[in-house]
């Protein structure tokens, strides 16, 4: 996306914003302000929470939870970060605290997870078919939530350290720290398991 | 191998705009359902809270009773200690009043009936030298005369004792 039409939609997007924080917008218009914002992130977001959760079905109700709280919480909304950013966050939080409910509920270790979520991915039909895809994959899920959670971020969507830094609320150090650390784990188990 | 030797794209295919609308629709549906939640409870707690207002009465409420009933409690532990008191009080006036008719005036009694009752009664000298009250008037009479050992002589005395030990 070009500088101009990034500076257009960040515009449009705090008119929006506008709309849903003040409490003199009828309802209709608040429902369309909130719906631009929805269609503007979350594919991103979709993508995001289906990286860290793997199952398609869990990723769908994890992206309705992260838009209701984004509905119910936006008058908390300070403007003094981008929005993406905010619902980023939004649905961080509510991905990790799922990830750590599941690990309680079944009582699984954090190699007995990441089985389990390698048998989602290889029976998942949208997921890009090639081996050295697979193996990624498989290697990413076999960091800590939290690094597979930096490693995504940085390496599939590409977001500054910065960004990340206002999403996962940890030092901009610590973030390349643990990225080069989850780098080094990956190209580990890929000399193991990839020829 | 690298990280940079793999090409790097999205590990999974994005749904379609019909998937997303799907979710969008649930989104309003649940966030309907919560205003229309949110809204039952506060008409079910508004009408509950007039009902109450309603049906129950300030002096039905538990705490004006436990008010109350303290202070009955109160009421009849103060009557009971003034009524004890005044009891108390009484029945020292009472006492008093006994004590002060058992002092019989003896000097109102005729001397005659006095007589009487002391010839009639097997009365000890020393229990009738005790039931003698003080300042009676008794000891001037004719009996006690009669049997004062004091206006007895000496010799008649002797004699006396000589026969009763003979």
């Amino acid at each position: 996306m070009s500088e101009t039409a990034q500076t257009i939609q960040a515009e449009q997007e705090q008119k929006w914003i506008q709309q849903l924080q003040n409490p003199q917008t009828n309802s209709k218009e608040r429902t369309i302000a909130f719906d631009r914002i929805m269609r503007l992130h979350r594919r991103a977001i979709y993508s995001h929470i289906r990286k860290m959760v793997i199952d398609a079905d869990d990723t769908d109700d994890l992206l309705q939870e992260t838009f209701v709280k984004v509905w119910k919480n936006i008058d908390k909304f300070k403007n003094e970060s981008k929005l993406y950013t905010w619902i980023y966050r939004i649905a961080t939080n509510e991905t990790l605290r799922f990830l750590e409910r599941k690990k309680k509920k079944y009582g699984l270790q954090m190699n007995e997870t990441s089985e389990q979520l390698m048998q989602n991915l290889e029976s998942d039909e949208q997921f890009s078919g090639e081996e050295v895809q697979l193996i990624l994959q498989k290697a990413i899920l076999t960091l800590p939530d939290k690094q597979r959670l930096v490693f995504n971020m940085k390496y599939f969507d590409e977001m500054k350290y910065e960004e990340i830094s206002e999403i996962v609320d940890t030092s901009v150090g610590a973030l390349k720290a643990s990225y080069h650390l989850a780098t080094k784990k990956i190209e580990a188990y890929l000399k193991e398991n990839y020829q | 191998m690298k990280l940079e030797d793999i090409q790097k794209k999205q590990p999974f295919k994005m749904p379609d705009e019909a998937h997303f609308d799907t979710i969008s629709s649930k989104i309003y549906t649940q966030l309907e359902k919560e205003e229309n939640q949110k809204f039952d409870k506060k008409t079910n707690s508004v009408s509950i809270d007039s009902a109450k207002t309603k049906r129950v009465a300030f002096w039905v409420k538990p705490q004006f009773m436990g008010i109350a009933a303290t202070l009955f409690l109160l009421l009849v532990t103060l009557v009971g200690i003034y009524k004890y008191n005044s009891d108390t009080n009484s029945s020292t006036t009472l006492a008093t009043s006994t004590n002060q008719t058992q002092q019989l005036d003896f000097s109102k009694i005729p001397t005659e009936q006095i007589n009487n009752f002391l010839l009639d009664e097997d009365i000890s000298e020393n229990e009738l030298v005790s039931f003698i009250p003080q300042n009676s008037s008794l000891e001037s009479n004719s009996i006690f005369e009669q049997s004062d050992l004091n206006s007895i002589d000496a010799e008649s005395l002797d004699l006396m004792l000589e026969e009763e030990y003979l």
